[in-house]
């Protein structure tokens, strides 16, 4: 076993050895490379990304301890730029992605079963391949995309196109990334009109074929006793996610459409998304399915109850209903005050939610409601020079209010869904950004906190050095806290706290 | 003695030719033949004759640490600094007339005359139709300032491809930022249709200008924009889109300030300046003679990056106005800049920046382009700076702009009048383009 360890460390110093001396001999290294007279341009990375636990785990987590090496993420990702005509352009990115702490953390390799170990630490994926035809005002873009609305930074609101991953990660890469590596790009068509004069009226119309192979996405959790994974999420509740996704049709194409002008100074849009939901909803006749699917094998699963012998196969214990979310946001610049107003809200109407019983696992009602909720962020960014601490640049201070309801709630309701209401019929949450720059931008620090006011909340302060053209370093800690182990965004995971560090080199 | 004496005026006049030579060289030089130059120095009033003795001393040598005090007079602080302490040199050449505005330009600044713009107290600009809106300013440094914001020609539309900035200090230590800068000009055109103004420009946008950064790749795709509008009195819109955020977030004013993707520039020092006039109290220090910078594009061989400072650069004497700009925004960066205007073109061809405790901080140097005819663009051959250097002194660093030379056919340098896609100039336009 220690050779094994040995030989492991062995590749992974090898790796990193590549990174670090395979370039630095050469003296002439664009940062971009062109081809073709400029119509092709291939640009990159490659980045180690590594995070150590700074407390012991509960739940859980309750195998993992201080100290333990829970993220050692290496990736390369191309982004190839081909430009052939005036009006078309194609765009691929490739991702190779191999997590050596899955093969370093004895614990992983022990707890993790070993076909989610596989998957989970390793991705070779054409992450998104589009084309986008250009003609007059009209853009179409059609493949495999990100499409981003909204205002809102750190959580997601009007942000409701493409479902996050976040198995690997549930904070570190909102804060270092702002969702671009988490997010899961969907296929998609995406036309795009827009005026350049008058209003500056944009009509943009998103289609997601169902009946393309995965065209619908459900969020993408960690496996049981990895360290995101979700307190109450057996790896045969994982697998039942897969398992209850709906199949591949026409019928579960999804369809939304944005309208956005310019008046007077504020920029506003109107958005409406005929969307399935990312979380899964459990079914009412999940009981039933559960017996149904009960065993005594211990491989999957895990016991209704503390003592009990009993154990379930994964099945198609949920459902992923169509909503409705419609919703609009705004930003204005305020010149009194130098500070940017921004905000954004979504209705969702007929949203699912199962009752406590199901929640709590007696089963004693199975009943799904479907309640409208509202929602909505207000925030504001103001550049400020606080020359003591930096005399030769602002800081940037962002501070965002989010508030959800649910209308006509009854205390029946329990929305299980990561950072959701659980038992609450509202939700308030605070967060703060403040970023600078010292030495012409080379060392970047930045500070983030956020706040729910059920008593939770994640501090995170990193900075990230720059090297030259091509390396880049940083360092992080993410403190997690709250009264209990039950909220939903930070309290299920309270233990998690995490120092990490990324090291790339981009080209 | 017949041959003695042929010898003798042989001589003489052999002596007399390599004295007169400069002076006759200068004058071929500065000599206007070109009927919209000199409509243009008509309307201006500016006749810019060179400084015949002081050419004929000049011309040629090159100015270092040894000689650098016998012009010090002629060139801005930080420059003196850098070539007495530092190491940098230039080269004296023979000044040349570097600016012909476009027919376009010219009936547009008529027109403007014939309007009667005026300022009024709080410095905004009324009647303005076009052109240059005060072609005689007649040394009030607001209506300077004026020219300098509307009344530059550069074209309908232009675009820099692939402009380097070089972020470094003396030893060359540092990174690299390469840019694509463009401008498009929505109201008050001169040279391209729709003249004068695009029909249905509700939000009465004056002009847009983008910087979209393409190296290095954290920052690939980085592109901030900014309106200004027709009216003088409405704040400056500002919008970034934030390629690891994939959308465009709008920015306040106050950020710009802040440096351009790590250069020692800051967004509002593109082009010397590019914020608003009003926010800024004016003092008028004088006209007088200086030294200015010219480069053609593509470069001469010669010119060459090192430390802080672009060698080759030719240099030659002109007349100038020299200004105060003095912020009056709380807390900005600056609290004084000093400009060095071109009376003909109105283009800041030097700003001597100090910083909130009055201290001498920053110079930005543009070298202009010279004046060659284009027979491709017999109307849109104007003069565009081919590089600029920003100096930080307190920081002895730097951040000089170059453009890369072109590579594989690929295009690189300034490009002017190319009849863009105004769509291209908005908040999706720009979300449109990124991915």
């Amino acid at each position: 076993m220690k050779k094994r360890r040995v030989k492991k460390w062995s590749v992974v110093l090898v790796c990193m050895g590549f990174y670090l001396f395979s370039f630095t001999g050469v003296d002439d290294v664009h940062a971009v490379y062109t081809f073709l007279e400029g119509k092709v341009n291939i640009s990159g990375f490659i980045r180690n990304d590594s995070a150590v636990r700074l407390a012991d785990g509960s739940g859980a987590q309750e195998r993992l301890d201080a100290g333990d090496l829970t993220l050692c993420r290496n990736t390369f990702q191309l982004e190839v730029e081909w430009k052939p005509l005036d009006w078309l352009k194609v765009f691929v990115m490739p991702r190779l992605v191999y997590d050596a702490a899955l093969d370093l953390n004895r614990k992983y390799e022990r707890d993790i079963f070993s076909k989610e170990r596989h998957d989970f630490k390793t991705e070779d994926d054409i992450r998104e391949v589009y084309a986008d035809l250009t003609w007059g005002d009209t853009r179409i873009r059609a493949g495999k995309q990100q499409i981003m609305w909204g205002e809102s930074d750190l959580f997601r609101m009007a942000d409701v196109i493409n479902p996050l991953d976040v198995s690997w990660d549930y904070v570190l890469y909102s804060s270092v990334s702002s969702f671009e590596d988490i997010r899961i790009p969907l296929w998609a068509v995406d036309f795009l009109w827009s005026q350049s004069s008058g209003y500056q009226w944009a009509v943009e119309f998103v289609w997601l074929p169902g009946f393309i192979e995965d065209g619908f996405e459900p969020v993408k959790v960690a496996p049981q006793n990895a360290n995101w994974n979700i307190p109450g999420q057996p790896q045969f509740f994982i697998d039942s996610i897969r398992d209850s996704e709906p199949k591949d049709g026409w019928e579960n194409s999804e369809f939304g459409l944005r309208l956005k002008g310019v008046f007077g100074g504020w920029d506003l849009a109107l958005f409406y998304f005929y969307t399935r939901m990312d979380h899964p909803t459990p079914k009412e006749d999940i009981f039933k399915r559960l017996v149904g699917n009960a065993t005594t094998n211990p491989y999957y699963g895990i016991g209704p109850a503390p003592g009990l012998p009993i154990y379930f196969w994964r099945g198609e214990y949920f459902s992923f209903p169509f909503v409705n979310k419609l919703g609009a946001t705004f930003n204005k610049y305020e010149d009194y005050t130098k500070t940017i107003w921004r905000g954004e809200c979504v209705y969702i109407f007929d949203e699912p939610f199962p009752d406590k019983s199901i929640a709590n696992q007696t089963f004693t009602q199975n009943k799904i409601y479907e309640k409208d909720t509202f929602q909505y962020m207000l925030g504001f960014d103001r550049p400020t020079m606080i020359r003591f601490l930096n005399p030769n640049r602002t800081f940037l201070i962002s501070m965002q209010l989010f508030q959800r309801y649910i209308i006509n709630d009854d205390s029946d309701v329990y929305d299980i869904s990561p950072g959701g209401l659980g038992s609450d019929s509202y939700q308030t949450l605070l967060t703060l950004l403040v970023n600078t720059g010292y030495r012409w931008d080379t060392i970047n620090p930045q500070l983030l906190a956020a706040y729910n006011f059920s008593g939770e909340g994640y501090i995170n302060p990193q900075c990230e050095f720059w090297f030259g053209d091509h390396w880049r370093v940083g360092l992080g800690i993410n403190w997690l806290f709250s009264h209990n182990n039950k909220e939903p965004y930070f309290g299920i995971f309270r233990h998690n706290d995490m120092g990490y560090t990324w090291l790339k080199y981009q080209f | 003695m017949r041959t003695r004496r042929l010898a003798r005026v042989l001589v003489t006049a052999t002596l007399l030719g390599f004295a007169l030579a400069p002076s006759l060289q200068t004058a071929d030089a500065t000599e206007v033949t070109d009927p919209l130059i000199k409509e243009w120095l008509e309307i201006v009033g500016e006749n810019p004759r060179p400084d015949v003795e002081w050419e004929k001393k000049w011309v040629g040598k090159t100015i270092d640490a040894s000689n650098v005090d016998e012009v010090k007079d002629l060139i801005p602080q930080i420059t003196y600094n850098v070539v007495k302490e530092m190491g940098g040199s230039f080269k004296i050449e023979a000044a040349k007339v570097d600016y012909r505005p476009s027919k376009g330009w010219i009936g547009a600044t008529r027109a403007n005359m014939q309007n009667k713009p005026y300022l009024d107290e709080n410095m905004v600009l009324h009647n303005f139709v076009g052109g240059c809106p005060f072609p005689r300013p007649e040394m009030d440094p607001i209506k300077i300032a004026w020219n300098r914001d509307r009344g530059t020609q550069e074209g309908d539309d232009f675009i820099y491809r692939k402009v380097r900035f070089h972020v470094m200090d003396p030893k060359g230590h540092g990174r690299t930022v390469q840019v694509d800068y463009s401008r498009m000009r929505f109201a008050y055109r001169t040279d391209l249709e729709p003249i004068p103004e695009f029909p249905n420009n509700t939000s009465q946008v004056y002009r847009t200008t983008q910087f979209i950064v393409m190296e290095p790749f954290d920052l690939r795709n980085l592109n901030m924009m900014v309106i200004k509008y027709k009216d003088s009195s409405k704040q400056d819109d500002v919008y970034i889109y934030i390629p690891t955020m994939r959308r465009v977030r709008r920015m306040s004013a106050g950020q710009r300030c802040d440096s351009m993707a790590g250069t020692d520039l800051a967004w509002e020092d593109a082009d010397l300046y590019d914020g608003e006039v009003r926010v800024n109290e004016y003092k008028m220090i004088g006209k007088k003679d200086q030294l200015f910078a010219h480069l053609d594009y593509p470069y001469p061989e010669d010119v060459r990056l090192e430390g802080l400072w672009v060698y080759g650069l030719p240099y030659s004497k002109r007349p100038c106005y020299v200004m105060e700009a003095n912020s009056k925004i709380p807390n900005f960066c600056y609290t004084k800049r000093i400009w060095y205007i071109d009376p003909v073109s109105s283009r800041i061809y030097t700003a001597t920046l100090y910083d909130r405790k009055g201290r001498l901080w920053k110079e930005h140097i543009t070298a202009i382009n010279r004046y060659k005819k284009d027979p491709n663009k017999p109307e849109g051959a104007i003069n565009n700076p081919n590089m600029i250097n920003y100096v930080d002194w307190q920081a002895r660093h730097g951040s000089p702009w170059l453009f890369d030379p072109p590579k594989s056919g690929e295009l690189s340098g300034p490009y002017t009048n190319s009849n863009f896609d105004p769509g291209l100039f908005t908040v999706e336009g720009i979300k449109k383009g990124a991915h």
